[in-house]
């Protein structure tokens, strides 16, 4: 399978270095979770959410290929 | 002035007419923070029509708000915000009403300042308001119209509507301590707010008219630097105990400098885990410790970032590298910089965790560019 393109939004871009990152294509949303706190240990004592397709996902959710991801954090600003 | 034709570009509108109009006319909504989100929500709903406006700010006018906060002029600063507003607002619109609180949003002020009002917009700064304006909706059953932003960066949702999902259902409970960086601390663009802030003015309307389908059980984002634009579906959680009354709203950030409700504090302290949190040093305490012996310097920057560190001997690893590198370091004390402090306080927290006796330089090399790029003599 195709490897995974992630979108990283916010201040979760400045762990990954770059507002992309992608990663070998895995098969459900906990390994994702998995795989990205391996490669980027910061993002453990990240709050944010993630979005599958264009959907904030909760629970263990498979990844199918050509799968949309989006990592997004919380804003405060105002 | 004969006010008859005033609306009339939006009162011709197809599915909005005269109807709608009046809608408008007959609404109350309360905007909580007169800041970068709060001026364009205010500005454009009180142009619209919308009859009663409420305006909370505790803050004043300062010089730094002046690229994103357009309804102040520099003859403003200082002046308090709510009541700089509200007289603007009264020129630009005579036959609304308009309300100024120039007070914060508290656990016991929150229910009586929502008394009246159909709609909340929260265009606040902090967690701590954000969660609070929240849950007092949930409790009080107000629709909430949310905004956010970070440097180049916005969200807005509609929360609350009709038995919709709220904020905790995004976010369930407060981000920690420095987790997430203000815009005092990573800045924001000053156009961006304006952009947020006008999606939250154009989903009150939406709410207040019934027109179109308002961002109810989704997430909107914005990212200005590549025009990305994204609409997210999240499932409301079912069965939640209401929190109102049961939750801490205290603020959960580090102490700044530019914090409005900050504090002066740079000795390690103790939170609630019992575990200790790196200690966060002044220049003076900087200075002072980078003279010891067997001290380690890293500054966790991107490669890229300016201006270089001259003055001090140091390392450079950026932050989403540190990791292999903490592996390597076993004893000794380690002072971490970055840009702003927040970097460097996450590395602390992170080597921290190994063990390591760690340090963070508050306010980061932006605060004292020149005592780096001086190279030493």
């Amino acid at each position: 399978m195709d490897r995974l393109t992630i979108q990283v939004f916010g201040q979760l871009a400045d762990i990954v270095g770059s507002s992309t990152c992608s990663i070998d294509h895995v098969a459900d949303t906990a390994s994702l979770q998995q795989m990205l706190f391996t490669k980027y240990p910061l993002l453990k004592q990240k709050k944010f959410m993630v979005a599958l397709n264009n959907k904030i996902i909760k629970e263990n959710t498979p990844i199918g290929e050509a799968a949309a991801i989006a990592l997004l954090p919380p804003f405060s600003g105002g | 002035m004969d006010q008859e034709n005033r609306y009339h570009r939006q009162e011709i509108l197809k599915g909005f007419g005269k109807q709608c109009q009046q809608l408008l006319s007959a609404a109350k909504v309360l905007v909580i923070g007169a800041g970068g989100l709060g001026c364009p929500v205010l500005q454009y709903l009180a142009a619209a029509g919308v009859g009663t406006l409420g305006i909370a700010d505790d803050d004043v006018v300062n010089l730094t708000n002046l690229h994103r906060q357009v309804l102040f002029d520099e003859s403003d600063v200082g002046q308090r915000k709510a009541e700089v507003a509200a007289e603007k607002l009264r020129s630009m619109n005579t036959a609304i009403s308009i309300g100024a609180y120039s007070q914060r949003v508290t656990p016991q002020n929150v229910l009586g300042l929502f008394e009246g009002y159909d709609v909340v917009v929260d265009c606040t700064d902090n967690f701590p308001s954000r969660f609070l304006i929240n849950d007092a909706c949930v409790h009080h059953g107000l629709p909430l119209v949310w905004g956010a932003v970070s440097e180049f960066e916005g969200q807005v949702a509609v929360f609350n509507w009709r038995g919709s999902g709220n904020y905790r259902d995004l976010f369930p409970e407060m981000p920690a301590a420095g987790e997430v960086a203000s815009c005092a601390e990573a800045g924001v663009l000053g156009v961006l707010p304006g952009v947020i802030g006008s999606m939250q003015a154009i989903e009150v309307i939406k709410l207040i008219t019934g027109v179109g389908s308002p961002l109810v059980n989704q997430l909107l984002t914005y990212r200005a630097l590549d025009n990305q634009f994204l609409i997210l579906d999240y499932e409301p959680v079912k069965g939640t105990e209401e929190v109102f009354g049961s939750r801490s709203y205290e603020p959960v950030c580090w102490p700044t400098d530019t914090a409005s409700n900050g504090s002066s504090n740079t000795a390690a302290h103790t939170d609630i885990q019992g575990t200790t949190t790196p200690t966060q040093l002044d220049w003076e305490g900087f200075e002072q410790l980078t003279r010891e012996d067997g001290v380690t310097l890293i500054d966790v920057r991107d490669l890229h970032e300016e201006p270089e560190i001259r003055a001090f001997k140091h390392i450079r690893v950026p932050l989403y590298e540190l990791d292999e590198l903490l592996a390597e370091i076993s004893h000794g004390k380690i002072i971490f910089v970055c840009q702003t402090g927040m970097r460097s306080m996450q590395a602390s927290l992170l080597a921290a965790d190994k063990g390591l006796q760690v340090f963070s330089l508050k306010g980061g090399i932006q605060s004292m560019k020149d005592r780096f790029e001086t190279s030493p003599s």
